[in-house]
């Protein structure tokens, strides 16, 4: 019996830990873990509820758009004005979403995905004079694959040319990612940590001059999504299309919808939503989501029992670091008492079932190129193809919301600050169901709580002893080499685990550090 | 074109915030031609940065120096581990600063970008530095400014 180990943690502290148990060539047990406690709902008491617009955003680096828009709608429904925000601030809250999605699953895909299925080090061989190709040739030679590791011995099976198409489009993938920040600074001001987006609507207004500069660049944005990065995800869906077998999780998928299509009802699971909230399951039946079936449990986390099972509107953070048991720093949130994964692959699939037609036609015509049943979405590749389907129907979507945008109206509506108040923010964050919960005493922070989409997936067990998603999704996996397990990150990477960010700690190598002393 | 001066860090971690806190600093003093980032903990500042003949990073750095200790080094001084990246936040900066030379063959290198460390005390969840960092800000702004050619009493002025 041997133990696997993948523990990144050595250069960027507290990040996310994996436990796998193979006995017989299979993974009888696994354990994710978060190895960084987070304070944040600690910060954030007693202090002015405005602030936590800009602090929530703070949380993290890879996703602090979504936390604006979540605290965004967190605090317009505490203070009373979830069904004033004008059109336009809704749109434009909508494309800066939007703007950070595309750039978000184009990165996620060719900067970490692709280099599971493409091998970059066969360049090294490249005869050709294609500029980009030549500069990771020599990128090679010198030695730097920093960026490319690790690589598995045996099991790229992308034909020569192919392989090269999409290590060129990874260098395109850059510039790509580059018009969408730019889009989504256009309407918010700054990137990273957007200074537009705030209760009441957007601090922007829209005008003819940043409605065709988002325009163009969208449209760019479409044709990359349509022409390169839909095909070569197909194409490696195609080519490692055995991992649509593996990696199939908990069963439960459940999603908070996103992007607001109207801004006249309070309640979000009632508002309509471009992608609408629910859940589902392998049985492929929608069901209407109730936000007051959510609760956390802890008993296999680093808190005390006495927090368990609450839901998170009345949520606390109480520490207890040598607890029994206990493996991680994330909670376990749960609904109805089971394990659901979130995600876009939860999005994609509560629309399908839930007869969102748009997502519908676009699904079945997907299915029927990588020639698969809806269920075997439950998977890696589906995962990985969910993503890539779902940038598609922003872009597209986008591209009409921009039009509806009228220069000279307002974007923003004014409010005053309630002394006593309770807020829930729900929105389908790039990574999935992002929630955010406000309480409000005597016109403060009295407490706020926020459950992120990778604490649902990476989330430990829970307290009837249930493995989280990705413990599931691992157990039962064959391993080719115990050595080399590209199988358990392969499924990791499918559900683009964002933990608590981030200690970007720097350490000089090497070299004595009195050397590099200024005073 | 032109100098960049770029703070990142995590401001809700206290001391780890230092770099966005000194880039917040260095806003209030008067510096034409100076573009000054707060990259937060966004990994992914490349877009920002492309156009740098010269940048300057400030971040929390761990040397095993005395709390407020200031190191002055280069990029190629660090070490890059060849490891997995399980997610995008394993993506680091000095990585993000390679691959910004595959697609921006102009970009000045990672071999000109000078880092300007500090030695954190305290890296746990609140806002503020600990009082050894606070009390080190004057230092480190002068230290960038030096590195900017700008003298260092033009920085007291601006902290008027």
């Amino acid at each position: 019996m041997g133990k696997i180990i993948i523990d990144p943690v050595t250069r960027i502290e507290g990040h996310l830990k994996v436990e796998a148990v193979v006995e017989g060539g299979k993974v009888k047990e696994a354990k994710s873990s978060g190895m960084l406690f987070r304070g944040l709902e600690l910060i954030m008491r007693g202090r002015d509820p405005r602030d936590a617009q800009r602090i929530a955003q703070r949380i993290c680096g890879v996703c602090p758009t979504s936390h604006s828009i979540a605290a965004a709608l967190n605090l317009d429904s505490a203070f009373g004005i979830a069904d004033k925000i004008p059109d336009n601030g809704r749109i434009i809250r909508n494309l800066i979403l939007g703007a950070a999605h595309i750039a978000d699953h184009i990165l996620h895909f060719y900067h970490l995905v692709a280099l599971d299925y493409v091998d970059v080090a066969k360049l090294a061989k490249y005869e050709g004079n294609n500029p980009a190709l030549n500069s990771i040739k020599s990128f090679i030679a010198r030695g730097e694959l920093g960026p490319f590791v690790p690589r598995y011995e045996g099991d790229y099976r992308l034909p020569g040319e192919a392989n090269e198409q999409a290590v060129a489009h990874y260098v395109a993938a850059f510039d790509m990612r580059r018009k969408s920040q730019e889009m989504l600074a256009l309407f918010g001001g700054k990137m990273p940590h957007n200074m537009g987006v705030m209760p009441g609507g957007v601090a922007s207004v829209p005008t003819v001059d940043n409605i065709t500069s988002l325009l163009w660049r969208l449209k760019e944005l479409q044709e990359f999504i349509d022409n390169v990065y839909l095909p070569d995800v197909l194409a490696v869906a195609q080519v490692y299309s055995d991992y649509f077998e593996i990696g199939h999780g908990c069963g439960n998928l459940l999603a908070y919808g996103s992007y607001e299509l109207d801004g006249k009802k309070p309640d979000l699971t009632k508002r309509k939503r471009f992608f609408k909230p629910g859940t589902t399951s392998t049985s492929l039946k929608f069901s209407e989501l109730d936000p007051a079936k959510i609760t956390e449990e802890v008993k296999h986390s680093w808190y005390a029992d006495s927090i368990s099972g609450r839901h998170p509107s009345q949520g606390d953070v109480v520490p207890e670091e040598e607890k029994k048991g206990a493996y991680s720093w994330i909670k376990s949130p749960r609904y109805g008492k089971a394990v659901f994964e979130a995600g876009p692959l939860a999005r994609i699939m509560v629309n399908y079932v839930g007869g969102n037609p748009g997502v519908k036609s676009l699904v079945d015509s997907a299915l029927s190129q990588a020639n698969i049943s809806p269920d075997k979405m439950f998977s890696v590749m589906g995962r990985n193809l969910a993503r890539a389907l779902e940038t598609k129907l922003i872009a597209d979507a986008m591209a009409d919301w921009v039009l509806e945008l009228k220069p000279g109206e307002p974007a923003y509506v004014s409010y005053e600050l309630p002394e006593e108040a309770t807020g829930m923010g729900l929105v389908g964050a790039a990574r999935g169901a992002l929630g955010h919960w406000i309480e409000i005493k005597e016109g403060k922070v009295a407490n706020y709580q926020v459950i992120t989409p990778s604490t649902w997936n990476i989330s430990p067990r829970d307290d009837e002893d249930q493995p989280g998603p990705l413990e599931q999704a691992i157990k039962g996996t064959k391993i080719k080499d115990e050595a080399n397990p590209f199988e358990i990150v392969r499924i990791v990477r499918a559900f683009d685990p964002c933990l608590a960010c981030s200690v970007h700690l720097l350490s000089p190598r090497g070299h004595d550090l009195g050397e590099f002393r200024v005073c | 074109m032109g100098k960049f001066v770029l703070g990142i860090g995590n401001v809700l971690l206290r001391d780890e915030g230092i770099g966005c806190h000194v880039v917040h600093a260095l806003e209030g003093i008067p510096l034409p031609d100076v573009k000054i980032i707060d990259g937060g903990t966004c990994p992914d500042v490349l877009q920002l940065i492309e156009d740098a003949d010269k940048l300057i990073i400030v971040d929390a750095v761990k040397g095993g120096g005395t709390p407020g200790q200031i190191y002055r080094f280069h990029l190629e001084d660090i070490t890059l581990e060849q490891k997995p990246f399980l997610s995008l936040h394993d993506v680091g900066l000095v990585d993000s600063l390679m691959l910004m030379q595959l697609w921006h063959p102009d970009f000045i290198g990672i071999g000109e970008a000078v880092i300007i460390g500090v030695e954190p005390r305290e890296i746990n969840w609140g806002l503020e530095l600990s009082p050894e960092l606070h009390e080190k800000m004057p230092q480190i702004i002068d230290a960038i400014l030096a590195e900017l050619n700008v003298s260092a009493s033009l920085s007291l002025k601006g902290e008027e």
